[in-house]
């Protein structure tokens, strides 16, 4: 990989240490990569901010690395809602690491937006555009979805990105590092939880080839965001195509192999990852709801009676601000709404041992032992509402 | 004849030697490495890979991973080495800030369990201890109990070390 003269004095520490780090750990992946060179890019989003994740060894790094972001930056949610408490106790030592790294990436000038899905407000790219992006289920969607260009960088190689600006330029950057290399039919309708299913099924089995989906012209966005997430938890996918909904189904490689999926390997994927029992809490919005998702979820409690395990729903700031009559709506139900934090990403298992929830990637990460814990009933969300609901 | 040396490709900095764990699974560094340093998941469920090298397929998952091996560096539990079929970038931003010595392109089923290797991140290479590699065919063809032995002419190049078939002597 070939660097710049400016881009030699910053490797060889002429703007300090922070910025050495960063292009020293972004010339590396370049190389790993086969990249020629590094890339402006338009704006970073950066994973690693719940302490539950990024642990004392993370403060560490954070520390050594902190520096003014260059470009516009966005951030992941953390271990709890700041303003308003919750969804689970905290303990002090727990409460005092997380807004310490919160405070790191404040100094550094990174947005306050602590959402996984930063692309419906506060970072929204366009077709075409370089990134560097952390967040597996924000870095498929982006790339499928809108168009925009990033390769799968860690939370660390995104944060050196948004210090440096730029980006190596291989992989997801280029046509061909777009390109279909297995073509995935599926016949039966899917909804929600079923593209979720889709995403855990697919994710051991193409680990890291990208799949153009047939069959599915009527998706939506939203359902795709759950595939998005479901497939990119289990495996290292950074994009996919939808025959009929995403603008690159022309990249296909010639030699791409072709597979079906059957009606029995969704329920199937379903009925794996699920338990029967009612659960303690119903948790909702992973990734982060959207407001059209908000309104629907008010509509279907609007007025009834709450019953059973608690009901939590999960997104960002903003899209809580702005959609304020369905989150009073779903209090008055009983319900609550957080902002800034989700059920993969607070310390769920300091007040529940199972929950139910309709995202596949939660249903991933929740009964991992020594993470999660939880016992996880995986299923529609109308399926989930029956338990709340006189 | 000497110790068996395969040549992978460098990606993290450093040396390590220490008994090799190779879990034949993509791991989510988040998730599926606990704090502890235990796997949590797949065919390696409840192994402990602290100061051990960690042969995997690859990574999966989370981007938050890399700092996995970072918190379990700082708690002195982290493995000594990694060693990937072919590494995806999260794991190896993982191992480099985390200064863990790190090979990529080395085919899992070369090892056993319990060899004790040595890899060089600078320069990819891999040694098992107390193998000894003698490379005296170049294919074999096994069918109904019969084997078939192909040897090439002393004359030509060594085999490439990246076919899959070992012959190992002890």
């Amino acid at each position: 990989m070939q660097l710049t003269k400016e881009e030699e004095n910053i490797f060889n520490g002429e703007l300090g240490e922070a910025p050495k780090i960063a292009i020293r750990l972004l010339n590396s992946l370049g190389e790993l990569g086969g990249a020629d060179r590094l890339i402006p890019i338009k704006s970073a989003h950066i994973s690693g901010v719940s302490y539950k994740n990024v642990g004392e060894g993370g403060i560490q790094f954070l520390r050594k690395i902190s520096h003014k972001v260059s470009v516009p930056t966005s951030l992941n949610p953390l271990g709890f809602d700041i303003e308003n408490g919750g969804p689970v106790d905290i303990d002090a030592n727990f409460h005092s690491k997380q807004m310490e790294i919160v405070k790191i990436y404040q100094e550094m000038g990174v947005m306050d937006s602590f959402t996984c899905t930063p692309y419906y407000y506060y970072n929204e790219p366009t077709f075409g555009d370089h990134l560097s992006w952390a967040e597996s289920s924000a870095i498929i969607y982006v790339n499928s979805l809108i168009g925009a260009r990033t390769n799968r960088e860690s939370g660390p190689s995104a944060l050196a990105s948004a210090i440096i600006g730029k980006t190596p330029n291989h992989g997801l950057h280029t046509d061909e590092g777009r390109k279909a290399t297995v073509i995935v039919k599926v016949e039966e309708p899917l909804d929600y939880t079923k593209f979720a299913a889709l995403g855990l099924f697919l994710g051991p089995k193409l680990n890291k080839k990208i799949p153009l989906v047939k069959g599915q012209r009527n998706a939506k966005s939203i359902e795709l965001k759950a595939f998005s997430a479901a497939l990119s938890a289990t495996s290292s996918i950074p994009m996919f195509h939808v025959e009929g909904v995403t603008k690159e189904t022309g990249l296909v490689a010639d030699s791409a192999e072709i597979m079906e999926v059957t009606k029995e390997d969704i329920s199937d994927t379903i009925s794996k990852n699920s338990t029967q029992q009612e659960p303690e809490l119903i948790a909702i919005g992973c990734p982060h709801l959207s407001s059209e998702e908000l309104t629907y979820i008010a509509g279907l409690v609007k007025g009834k009676k709450k019953i059973g395990p608690d009901l939590f729903l999960f997104t960002s700031r903003e899209v809580k601000a702005n959609s304020s009559e369905a989150v009073r709506i779903i209090e008055n139900f009983g319900g609550k709404v957080f902002a800034d934090t989700c059920m993969v990403v607070s310390p769920l298992s300091n007040n529940y041992s199972s929950t139910g929830t309709n995202s596949g990637k939660a249903s991933f990460y929740l009964p991992l032992k020594g993470y999660g814990n939880q016992k996880v009933a995986f299923m529609g969300i109308l399926d989930l509402l029956k338990w709340v609901i006189a | 004849m000497g110790d068996s040396l395969i040549k992978g490709r460098g990606l993290s900095p450093g040396n390590a030697t220490s008994s090799v764990v190779v879990c034949d699974q993509y791991i989510s560094p988040l998730g599926e490495i606990s704090r502890d340093g235990l796997i949590t998941s797949g065919p390696c469920e409840n192994v402990n890979i602290t100061g051990k090298i960690l042969a995997f397929k690859g990574g999966r998952g989370s981007t938050v991973g890399s700092y996995t091996f970072l918190e379990l560096k700082s708690k002195n539990l982290a493995p000594s080495g990694l060693i990937n079929e072919t590494a995806e970038q999260m794991v190896v931003t993982g191992a480099i800030i985390s200064e863990i010595p790190m090979v990529d392109m080395v085919p899992l089923d070369i090892f056993l369990p319990g060899d004790r290797i040595s890899i060089n991140g600078n320069t990819g290479e891999v040694i098992i201890d107390g193998v000894k590699e003698k490379r005296v065919a170049t294919v074999y063809l096994i069918h109904k109990g019969k084997v078939l032995l192909l040897k090439r002419s002393e004359k030509c190049d060594i085999f490439p070390w990246t076919i899959r078939w070992n012959i190992r002597l002890y």
